[in-house]
């Protein structure tokens, strides 16, 4: 028998099936990931509890116009008199929905597309000559367009940006489920008996995930930046719904006389997005079995 | 070959052809003929070597022969039946009676599948066991490979590489095949791991009574492994004979360039002026006749460059040179 | 063999990676000679230490993650220990030149080789563009790579394997380096080119009557080109000698156990290698031990608890190994040592 000398197997070994779990729970320890985790978490908290954070965001107040900051309105109020501070607070569940909806609503279809035109060839080659198609529209011109043709409301928006998304996520996963699919490890699978769905969902599905993930987080960012634009150009959104673009475009007739209205929600979208990229970068290396755990 | 015993894998006239650029309208810009009119037989319970450079088309053979890829041309046979063109059930059947080992150990491990997972997917596809007896036999399997059971349940970059090679051939034999393709299955291990996995593979062949292709470029682990050689140069073979006759008398001028070229930790080698001389030409537009001529000291322009040299059986090997007779009467006569 | 004034010249390296606290060894009191026109072999396996010794000695190991430690680090006059970042940087390319495994990312795949070869010329020797032209050119003649002029002009993806080994030779060679840092040089080619590439080294090195370090896993290629040779395991050079005497008395446990588990020489063909058990140690052992105790088919009771000192055997052959004579004369018989005696 030619065995290796038998280290002592460590005491604590219990069977390790959730690497993914662990290596979660290890990039939790460091600091800066941790903060972007709370920040985010305060997001969805203002998201879910803005009625109880903040006041009305719709009542019109002619008297009280264009006030500074005082202790009713924290942060004054816009040329309507109405509570910015409650606006921005509510305008945070337009965003969060948004980038949520679209970042998973391209990730699916994305993938499981992607997923066909990498492994059919000619089915696949048909689906990335439409693709290319599609992506030859500028998105944001296809948004607008979109939402233009439905009614205003919160679906409308999330359609109108998630559709010109999609070719992206089906482009990058294609990509990377044909790298995946030349690795020796699938061919060990192929010849071990796995086919068709199986070889799909365990051997190249799991090792396509991570980029599919990280993509999906900037998916939701630059989500988040076209929803405010469309707002800002006044399309799709209804008047009823707060939200960051649409504030900003009401302020921009006042930014001589109060830049802040400006800058609150710019603020608000801009660290939104900051940190929901840079989770994405930490979930990308976490994700990343190699470079998570520090065992032997 | 013995008259009456067939062999288990025949190879006969297979051609591998690769297209290779694309022209603006998606054709191929070239073709390579990663494999030319290759033949060989696999016979019952030997160890045949594969032994050549880069590019001459060794991985790609073996590639073919546990069917993850299919020939251009001519065909492969199993155990009297071919083995490409199979339906799907056909196949599979096959798959179970011919496994591979890899050349990188850790990268043909699912980096999100413990050793144990690994090891158990060809019992659960192929044979239909259990859950309790996979486990139970995966147990079985990691002390036959020499793995220390503790280490089943980590992930293949948390294995040194001999491990990770030991899961693979723990895989590899685990539903119980009759032929072991093994593709450089040590080039890529520390030399002081390189003597395990050998020994290893030579004591699972014989206690189980397997027939084994071993493709390296490692001359002197294909020596000590191999019953027979076959020596490739450019898609072809050149040689093809017994282990023992080959190296002791190579009569092919690749042949000899090749054992030649190897360092032996010997005396001999010191100061020795190397006969090796060139590089491989492009396998895109490979010397016409002879592919080697271009490298041979004893090319003769017009009668090289006019035919491909076919494989001609002395004792028992087979050489492809045309030369070959003058060849063998002018190292008599040095 | 070692002459008065060495080429390079190293005393107790020892290099450590990693924070306070949980230091990682990787070399430990490492010290060799190289003496003028030598071929020194530094051998082992990965992670031994032998590639972090010459990235030591280059100054290239990033400063905030290794600590280096050394009682002598001296190329000619030169102590490298105490050299500016700005001096290494000349000693590197002029003094002391490159080659490492793959040629292919060593060479920058946008300009011609010969812009390349000049480009280092005029970088540390001030030459105009035509005359580091010219001498590109005599370069490539002199790693004799054929029909030189029209090469001058080729991209590196043009060429083959062995010929990119030859320029990045020619780069290493450019300006007339005293010492050449040879990183497995011929691992990445072909037999038939290895043996060229290595035929090259050993010619040059005449021709210019420069020093060569060699680093190399096979013993092989040790016993057909170097001069000397240096056994490391886990950080440590655990035997050294001129090559016929390492090979006729082999006498570190390590070095009797790589030498029989060759195949090829000395075990009957498809019977068992003798093969050394257990894995690649990561990093360095515990100080007071031999690294190779676990592993060591030749191990005493005293190797897992005191680190075997460096004795001489002879005068230019010395080994740190509490059982040496044992050692040797198990090895005595075997084929692969016969044939040097």
């Amino acid at each position: 028998m030619i065995a290796e000398p038998a280290a002592p197997p460590p005491a604590n070994c219990p069977r390790r099936r959730h690497a993914t779990m662990e290596a979660l729970a290890s990039a939790l320890r460091e600091p800066w990931t941790l903060l972007c985790l709370l920040l985010l978490a305060g997001f969805l908290f203002v998201a879910f509890f803005a009625g109880m954070v903040a006041g009305d965001p719709l009542a019109i107040n002619p008297a009280q116009r264009l006030k500074p900051p005082s202790a009713q309105f924290p942060w004054g109020t816009d040329h309507l008199g109405r509570d910015v501070f409650a606006r921005a607070m509510h305008g945070t569940r337009m965003s969060l929905a948004v980038g949520a909806s679209v970042a998973l609503l391209s990730a699916i279809p994305g993938v499981a597309i992607g997923i066909f035109a990498a492994m059919s060839r000619l089915g696949g080659a048909l689906v990335m000559r439409i693709i290319d198609a599609m992506m030859a529209i500028p998105a944001v011109l296809l948004a607008v367009a979109l939402a233009a043709l439905l009614q205003p409301g919160l679906t409308t928006i999330i359609i109108a940006i998630t559709i010109p998304e999609i070719p992206r996520m089906v482009r990058l996963v294609r990509a990377v489920v044909l790298s995946v699919r030349q690795q020796p490890y699938v061919d060990a699978a192929i010849a071990s008996g796995t086919r068709g769905p199986t070889l799909v969902f365990r051997h190249i599905l799991p090792n396509t995930l991570a980029p599919v993930i990280v993509q999906g987080t900037y998916a939701a960012a630059s989500a988040i930046i076209a929803a405010a634009l469309l707002s800002f150009l006044g399309v799709g959104t209804p008047p009823d719904l707060p939200n960051w673009g649409g504030m900003m475009a009401d302020a921009r007739r006042y930014f001589q006389q109060d830049p802040m209205l400006m800058a609150y929600p710019g603020m608000l979208l801009s660290v939104l997005v900051l940190i929901t990229n840079i989770l994405g970068d930490r979930l990308s290396d976490a994700l990343d079995p190699r470079k998570s755990t520090r065992k032997i | 070959m013995k008259p009456g015993i067939s062999p288990l894998m025949r190879v006969e006239n297979v051609s591998r052809i690769f297209p290779v650029g694309s022209t603006l309208l998606g054709g191929p810009r070239h073709r390579v003929r990663a494999l030319d009119r290759v033949s060989l037989d696999l016979r019952r319970g030997e160890t045949l070597g594969l032994v050549g450079e880069s590019g001459c088309g060794k991985s790609t053979l073996a590639r073919l022969m546990v069917a993850l890829d299919a020939p251009s041309e001519g065909r492969i046979t199993f155990d009297n039946a071919p083995l490409s063109g199979l339906p799907a059930g056909e196949l599979h059947r096959r798959r179970r009676q011919i496994q591979m080992i890899f050349q990188d150990p850790y990268a043909s491990l699912n980096p999100r599948m413990t050793a144990r997972a690994s090891i158990a997917e060809p019992l659960a596809n192929f044979t239909g066991m259990g859950r309790a007896d996979i486990e139970a036999r995966i147990e079985e399997l990691a002390a036959q490979v020499g793995l220390p059971p503790h280490l089943l349940d980590r992930f293949p970059h948390e294995l040194s590489g001999g491990q990770c090679q030991r899961v693979g051939i723990a895989r590899a034999i685990s539903a119980g095949p009759d032929v072991i393709i093994a593709d450089e299955p040590v080039s890529a291990l520390d030399v002081s791991i390189q003597a395990q996995i050998l020994n290893l593979l030579l004591e699972i062949k014989r206690r189980m009574g397997l027939s084994m292709v071993f493709v390296s470029h490692d001359l002197s682990v294909v020596s000590h492994i191999a019953d027979r050689v076959a020596v490739m140069y450019l898609g072809r073979i050149v040689e093809i004979g017994p282990t023992a006759e080959i190296f002791a008398q190579p009569r092919h001028p690749y042949t000899r360039m090749l054992l030649d070229a190897v360092p032996h930790p010997l005396p001999a080698g010191r100061g020795r002026k190397t006969q090796a001389q060139g590089e491989l030409p492009s396998p895109i537009d490979p010397p016409a006749g002879c592919h080697f001529r271009s490298r041979c000291p004893h090319a003769d322009a017009s009668l090289c460059g006019a035919t491909v040299p076919p494989l001609v059986t002395v004792g028992e090997a087979e050489i492809a040179c045309l030369r070959l007779d003058e060849i063998t009467l002018e190292r008599a006569g040095v | 063999m070692i002459t008065a004034s060495p080429t390079l010249s190293v005393r107790d390296l020892s290099v450590s990676f990693g924070a306070t606290g949980a230091r990682l060894q990787a070399l430990d009191r490492v010290s060799f000679d190289v003496a003028r026109g030598e071929i020194l072999a530094l051998v082992g396996e990965s992670g031994c230490g032998k590639s972090v010794t010459m990235m030591a000695i280059l100054g290239l190991l990033p400063e905030r993650v290794a600590r280096i430690e050394a009682q002598r680090i001296q190329l000619g006059e030169l102590d490298l220990r105490k050299a500016t970042p700005k001096a290494l940087r000349t000693v590197r390319g002029r003094r002391i030149g490159m080659i490492f495994q793959d040629p292919m990312t060593s060479l920058t795949p946008v300009h011609t080789v010969g812009f390349q070869i000049a480009e280092v010329m005029r970088a540390h020797q001030g030459l105009s563009r035509r005359a580091a032209q010219a001498r590109a050119l005599e370069l490539l003649d002199l790693v004799r790579i054929p029909d030189p002029r029209r090469r001058l002009d080729a991209y590196p993806h043009e060429l083959s394997g062995g010929m990119r080994q030859r320029v990045m030779i020619a780069i290493a060679l450019a300006c007339a380096p005293e010492l050449l840092i040879a990183d497995e040089p011929t691992t990445a080619l072909d037999v038939t080119v290895q043996a060229q590439i290595m035929e090259l080294i050993a010619d040059l090195r005449r021709e210019m009557g420069m020093s060569v370090v060699l680093i190399t896993h096979d013993l092989g290629v040790v016993a057909t080109t170097a001069d000397r040779v240096a056994v490391m395991y886990a950080g440590r050079i655990v035997e050294e000698a001129p090559v016929a005497d390492l090979f006729r008395n082999p006498s570190h446990g390590y070095t009797a156990g790589l030498i029989r588990s060759l195949p090829g020489g000395e075990t009957e063909r498809q019977t068992r290698l003798a093969e050394i058990p257990g894995n690649v140690p990561r990093f360095a052992a515990p100080p007071n031990a031999c690294a190779f105790t676990e592993r060591c088919a030749f191990a005493l009771p005293g190797c897992a608890t005191t680190r075997p000192p460096d004795e001489q055997i002879s005068q230019a052959h010395r080994c740190a190994c509490f059982n040496r004579e044992a050692v040797a004369a198990a090895l005595r018989d075997t084929p692969f040592v016969r044939a040097w005696v």
